[in-house]
Formats: C-alpha cells, sequence, structure tokens
C-alpha cells in the first residue's frame, strides 16, 4: 500500500514538473566520410556531416536546430564514425561535462554507437552545435550547424521580453579548404592526435554558399517590407574572422551576443564576429533599397581581408510587387522561385506577360486566360527579372521576380 | 571596547582606501624559448630576476596601491618600457641602463606592459605581461598571457632581420607560453575551483594574431575590458580578441565537472600542428 501511494506521489511530481514543458527530439546521424557538397564552381567537395535522418542528403552546414527558450531538448545521436570518433558539442549551451561533447573531458561515440545529449534551453538566443573530436578537422569537413533558441513560445522578440522583430534571417559563415577535403588529415584515436596540414582556404561561405549561390538564395538574403524589423543572427564556426558591414540607412544595432542580451545595445554598421561568436544585430528597414552588403573573411593573423562575399538586401515598398495600376494585383509563389513560379492575379481576365531582364530586353512572352498561370521557364538563368502583365482591359503592373 | 573597535575598523578602511606602495623590478632578458614539443626559438621575456624565464612576470596589487617598478634591460640590444592605458612609454633603455615608474590605480583593471621599441617586433618577441589590480576579497585570480610564435620569424627577428607580417603563420600558440598539455601543470593559468567560487581571469593577447577563446559550461562576465570591440558588462562564452586586448573576467561555476577553455580559432588548438598541442586548457571545478 505504502509503496503504491509512493509511486503515485512520485509520478504526480514528475507530471508537475513536466506540466507546460515541452520536450524537443532531434535525431543526429553523425557521419564521416559521407557525400559532397558542391562549390560555386561546381567542384564536388566530399564532406562529413551532421543529417536529422540516415537518408538525408548531407549539405553544408548541417540543418538549424530549432527549440523555444524553455524548452527542454534531446538530441538522439548515431555515430556513423567509420573507424574515427564522434561527438555532438553544444557550444554556448552552458551544459554538464556529461553532455558537453568533448571527447577530453566526456565521452565519444565510436561507430554504430548512440547516445543522448540533452539540455534545457534556458536562454534565447544563438548557438552553435559541432563534432568536437579532433574539432579542427572534423569542423572542417562539415560537422557543424545553428542551433536557434528563440523567445519562450516562439514569439517574434530576440529574446523572451527583448526587442520585437518582423523578419529574422542567420548566417553561419565559415571558409573551407578543399585540399583538407580531398586528403583529410587522419586522427590518431591511440594518442589522441591529429597532424595537419596548412591551413589556405579556398572558398569562403555563408550558409555553405559562396559567390553567385548567394545571388538569390533564400536561406541568405534579407527580403524584407519597407517599415520591418529584421534580426540577423550572425555566427562564426570557420578559422577566420569575419566582418559584415550593414548598410549605414539600416541604422544596424548590436542588441546580443553568445545567447546574451548586450547590457545596452551597440550601434554600429560594422560587426566583427571571431571564430566561435554568435552576435545578434537589429536593423531598421527605413529605405527601399536593392543592394548587397559585404562580409570579409579576415586572416586571423594577418588581420588581411582574403575574401568577400556579397550578401543581396532588398527592401521593397510592397510585398515584392511594384505597383504600376491598381486595377489589379499580383500574387507570386514562391519568389524567388526554381522551378517555376505561380503567377496569381486579383481579377479573371485575359493577360499579356512579358518577362524582361534588368536591362528592359524582353526574353520571354506569354499569355493566359482566368486570374492564375504557372510559369514554367527552366532556360531563364538564375537572376532577377522583371514581369510586365497587362490585362485586355489595358491595365498594366510589373512584378519583381528572381530565379535560383 | 567599542570606540576601540570603531577606531580599527575606521583606521584598517583607511589604509585600504589608501592602499599600499608596491616595489618591483622587471629584467629584460633573453633566452631560448622551449615548445610543448622540445623544438626551441629565440625569446625576450620580462623576469623578476636576471634568470630567463619564457614567462613574462606577472606584476600583482590591490586596486588603491601604487606600484613603483625599476625596469633594467639585461640584454645586449636597447628596449622601451610601456603601460598601454597608463601614459607610461619610455622609448628606449640602453643594455646595462634601468628606469623606473610609477603607477597607481584606484578601479579593478589590468594592464598589459611592453616594450615599444621596434614595434611590433620585441612585443612580439616576448616582451608583454600582465599588470593587476585586484580587489581586496581573496578571491582566486588567473592569469593567461596568450600568444602565438612563427619559429621562423623569431629566429630572423631576433638577429635583427625583418620579417613580412602579411604572410605570417604561427606554428606554436600559447598561454603563459606553454601549450596543452604542460598547461595542466600551471598553477597560474589552470583554474581549479569549487561551485558557486568566485574566480577571476586575466586574460591579455600579447601576440599579434586575433584569438578567440571559447569557454566550455560557462558565460563569465568581463568586469574590467580595454579592447577594440568587447566591453565590460558583458557575458559571452566567446571571447574574440585583438593583439593588445586585455579583459578581467569574472566566473563563478555553478556545476560541477571539467571544461575546456581554448581558441576557437581551431587552428590554434595545435602545436607544430599537431592537434591538440595548442591554446587549450581543462577547468576543474569540484561540487
Amino acid at each position: 500500500m505504502k509503496k503504491k501511494l509512493l509511486i503515485v506521489c512520485l509520478n504526480f511530481c514528475f507530471l508537475t514538473l513536466m506540466w507546460g514543458q515541452t520536450i524537443r527530439n532531434f535525431n543526429v546521424v553523425l557521419r564521416s566520410n559521407f557525400g559532397s557538397d558542391t562549390m560555386w564552381d561546381n567542384l564536388e567537395v566530399p564532406i562529413y556531416s551532421m543529417n536529422p535522418s540516415l537518408s538525408a542528403e548531407p549539405k553544408l552546414p548541417a540543418f538549424v536546430i530549432y527549440c523555444n527558450e524553455g524548452d527542454s531538448v534531446v538530441l538522439n545521436a548515431l555515430s556513423l564514425a567509420q573507424g574515427e570518433h564522434h561527438t555532438i558539442h553544444l557550444h554556448g549551451l552552458d551544459v554538464d561535462t556529461r553532455n558537453d561533447g568533448d571527447p577530453m573531458t566526456s565521452f565519444w561515440l565510436e561507430h554504430l554507437q548512440d547516445t543522448t545529449y540533452s539540455f534545457k534551453a534556458t536562454h534565447a538566443g544563438t548557438y552553435i552545435y559541432h563534432c568536437h573530436v579532433a574539432d579542427v578537422v572534423h569542423v572542417q569537413m562539415g560537422m557543424y550547424g545553428l542551433l536557434i533558441v528563440k523567445a519562450a513560445n516562439g514569439v517574434q522578440t530576440a529574446w523572451t521580453g527583448g526587442p520585437a522583430f518582423d523578419k529574422e534571417v542567420h548566417w553561419l559563415m565559415t571558409e573551407l579548404d578543399s585540399s583538407w577535403h580531398f586528403n583529410v588529415p587522419s586522427h590518431d584515436p591511440i594518442v589522441d592526435t591529429v597532424n595537419i596540414p596548412p591551413y589556405l582556404p579556398t572558398y569562403f561561405l555563408v550558409n555553405g554558399k559562396s559567390e553567385w549561390q548567394l545571388d538569390n538564395n533564400d536561406s541568405v538574403m534579407i527580403d524584407a517590407t519597407y517599415g520591418f524589423q529584421i534580426y540577423v543572427r550572425l555566427a562564426n564556426i570557420g578559422f577566420y574572422a569575419n566582418k559584415v558591414v550593414f548598410p549605414s540607412v539600416l541604422s544596424a544595432k548590436i542588441i546580443d551576443s553568445d545567447g546574451r542580451p548586450l547590457p545596452s545595445p551597440v550601434i554600429s554598421d560594422t560587426v566583427v564576429i571571431q571564430p566561435g561568436e554568435r552576435y545578434g544585430v537589429m536593423l531598421s528597414a527605413n529605405q527601399v533599397l536593392d543592394d548587397s552588403l559585404p562580409i570579409h573573411y579576415i586572416n586571423m593573423n594577418t588581420g588581411l581581408t582574403e575574401n568577400t562575399q556579397w550578401v543581396p538586401i532588398h527592401i521593397h515598398s510592397t510585398v515584392n510587387v511594384k505597383e504600376i495600376n491598381k486595377n489589379f494585383s499580383i500574387h507570386l509563389l514562391p519568389n524567388p522561385f526554381h522551378e517555376s513560379v505561380l503567377i496569381m492575379v486579383s481579377e479573371a481576365d485575359e493577360y499579356f506577360v512579358k518577362v524582361k531582364d534588368v536591362s528592359g530586353k524582353i526574353l520571354d512572352y506569354f499569355e493566359f486566360s482566368g486570374n492564375k498561370f504557372e510559369y514554367q521557364k527552366s532556360t531563364l538563368s538564375n537572376g532577377i527579372y522583371f514581369l510586365e502583365v497587362q490585362s485586355r482591359k489595358g491595365a498594366m503592373k510589373t512584378a519583381k521576380i528572381i530565379r535560383y | 571596547m567599542k570606540r576601540y573597535f570603531y577606531t580599527l575598523f575606521f583606521l584598517s578602511s583607511f589604509i585600504l582606501l589608501l592602499g599600499s606602495t608596491v616595489t618591483k623590478r622587471l629584467y629584460i632578458n633573453r633566452g631560448i624559448f622551449t615548445t610543448v614539443k622540445n623544438t626551441n626559438f629565440p625569446f625576450l621575456s620580462f623576469n623578476s630576476n636576471t634568470a630567463f624565464n619564457q614567462l613574462n612576470a606577472v606584476i600583482t596589487l590591490l586596486q588603491n596601491d601604487s606600484l613603483k617598478l625599476t625596469v633594467i634591460n639585461n640584454d645586449i640590444a636597447p628596449h622601451g618600457f610601456a603601460v598601454q592605458g597608463a601614459g607610461i612609454s619610455i622609448s628606449s633603455i640602453n643594455s646595462g641602463d634601468s628606469v623606473f615608474v610609477q603607477l597607481h590605480e584606484t578601479q579593478h583593471r589590468a594592464f598589459i606592459y611592453f616594450d615599444p621599441l621596434n614595434y611590433p617586433s620585441n612585443r612580439y618577441l616576448g616582451l608583454a605581461g600582465i599588470i593587476y589590480f585586484g580587489l581586496p576579497s581573496g578571491n582566486a585570480v588567473y592569469y593567461w598571457n596568450i600568444k602565438e610564435h612563427q619559429t621562423s620569424y623569431s629566429a630572423l627577428l631576433a638577429s635583427g632581420n625583418s620579417v613580412n607580417w602579411n604572410s605570417y603563420y604561427p606554428d606554436y600558440y600559447t598561454i603563459n607560453s606553454k601549450s596543452f598539455p604542460d598547461l595542466q601543470i600551471d598553477s597560474t593559468a589552470k583554474i581549479s575551483a569549487t561551485v558557486g567560487d568566485t574566480v577571476y581571469i586575466v586574460v591579455a593577447n600579447t601576440g599579434q594574431s586575433m584569438h578567440s577563446l571559447h569557454f566550455h559550461g560557462f558565460h563569465p562576465k568581463a568586469v574590467f575590458a580595454e579592447a577594440k570591440i568587447l566591453q565590460a558588462g558583458w557575458d559571452k562564452d566567446t571571447w574574440g580578441m585583438y593583439s593588445m586586448d586585455i579583459l578581467v573576467l569574472k566566473l563563478i561555476p555553478d556545476k560541477p565537472g571539467r571544461y575546456s577553455v581554448h581558441d576557437h580559432n581551431l587552428v590554434a588548438i595545435t602545436g607544430g600542428n599537431t592537434h591538440p598541442n595548442g591554446m587549450f586548457t581543462i577547468m576543474e571545478i569540484a561540487p
């Protein structure tokens, strides 16, 4: 009888503790020598990966793990280390030694071993997860991703009770030395050392992309409406420093770093993020803008900028449609598009559509009847185009579309 | 009896406010640096006596103290002496000569002292250390003089040649002139604390490179910062430090365990290209 009562009491206590608490589970498959990613010049670079499933396609960076402040998070890790070891280090989450994923202080996973890493998301902010075994090699090989703790209940504020935003973007910067990927420095698991060659990066990445890959990339570009507050999460998992220079018209304010609010915001168009650091920057979209902003990659030893990547930024007056005539409205879905874009108009009619490039040259022409049309044009190269849509009644509108 | 107690209390407070005068000597010594892999290169160091030690002396005082410091050039070449942020800069001290400087500080803060002559060459060759004006609280204080070294550059500069800093590529990364695992037996660097303790860490980047120190397990708070970007009051797990940045961090561990601290430019965890023989240490936090 006493035993039964004790069990009931324990269950009650447990349920009380768990009440209102969200537990989020994520699977993370840690893989050596699995897959490749394509660089801007079409070079296929072999990578290691941290995937949400066995069938997921490896890519740089690993998938973003999202949770909310107050959540309990469990990462179910399976190692396919192929003779190496792997871990998950929860960078910045201040976990205990057991869950820290540092093989120098805790355990590691051999091939086919699994474990769980768990933590309580106590502070909203931007974090990183990465393998900590022979980290200089395994991080370079691609075993890293962002872990974003949103404000409690997922509200659109930088932290619980913090400044609100309308849109957020995240940029995880790094560099890549392709010679390391084709000839991976081997890790000696017995003496726990690895000999590395000189690090001479050949690619400079934002969310795994660079050069033209950034032009119309939804995961990178800032595409927002006039008046929006835009929250930019900056993180650096590379071995170089990054300097991001925002257009001055956006009134950039650095408001948090490493998952903690700054005591007072720092008003600065320039943000330097050294390896492992994270900064949160709030932008005010107070001007229509069609521009690109530079991310400089600075050698930590020489202080020299070795590369600059340009991230597009579009602040438009309405949702991607420039109104010329108010008789009808257009919506484009998705935009940017890859395979096809659905053109939806507010009124059924006959429509005549010209596709122009930025210089005004007509590249394509088609007609449709009704109030929607799926435009498929895989022959358009990646870039910005304008749809000039004219109704049979004579009303005309122009809308910008982006193909990636 | 009560009156006697009050008098004693006020007298003690007054003495604390007045501070003490601390007299120190620094010798500029030339010697050979031994790396974690037993390789060697020429090095210069400020030491408390004429015997070369590859670790620059740490001068510790209490806030409100006054420092009376004599710097003696025990090297064959001329050197200078400066204290960043204190308005002290002596451009040249000839071989065998000495200079005398004084420094009074009322705040809880730290300074980098260094050789400004032939900047940055002499500083790069090792001549930079820490002066710390601490609190009278008795809390543990650790000192991390972080730096990197390129063996070939050290040899060239020590023999009077010039180097091209635009192609600088260090091969050793140190805290207090030691790398992992040697750092684990350096009691001034290796943090050993108990949950709830208050620990101060004075971190000075006296190297030429930027260094980004990442703490596992904790977000220490900067209680003092003389840095290009970092500011006092910030709580961070990763501290991106420019050359000649100095911080005083306050750490109150809230859980036991073993936690790493390392440069997150992960190439800097190497020494002689071997990982993890670089800027890496493990804190021990007892329950």
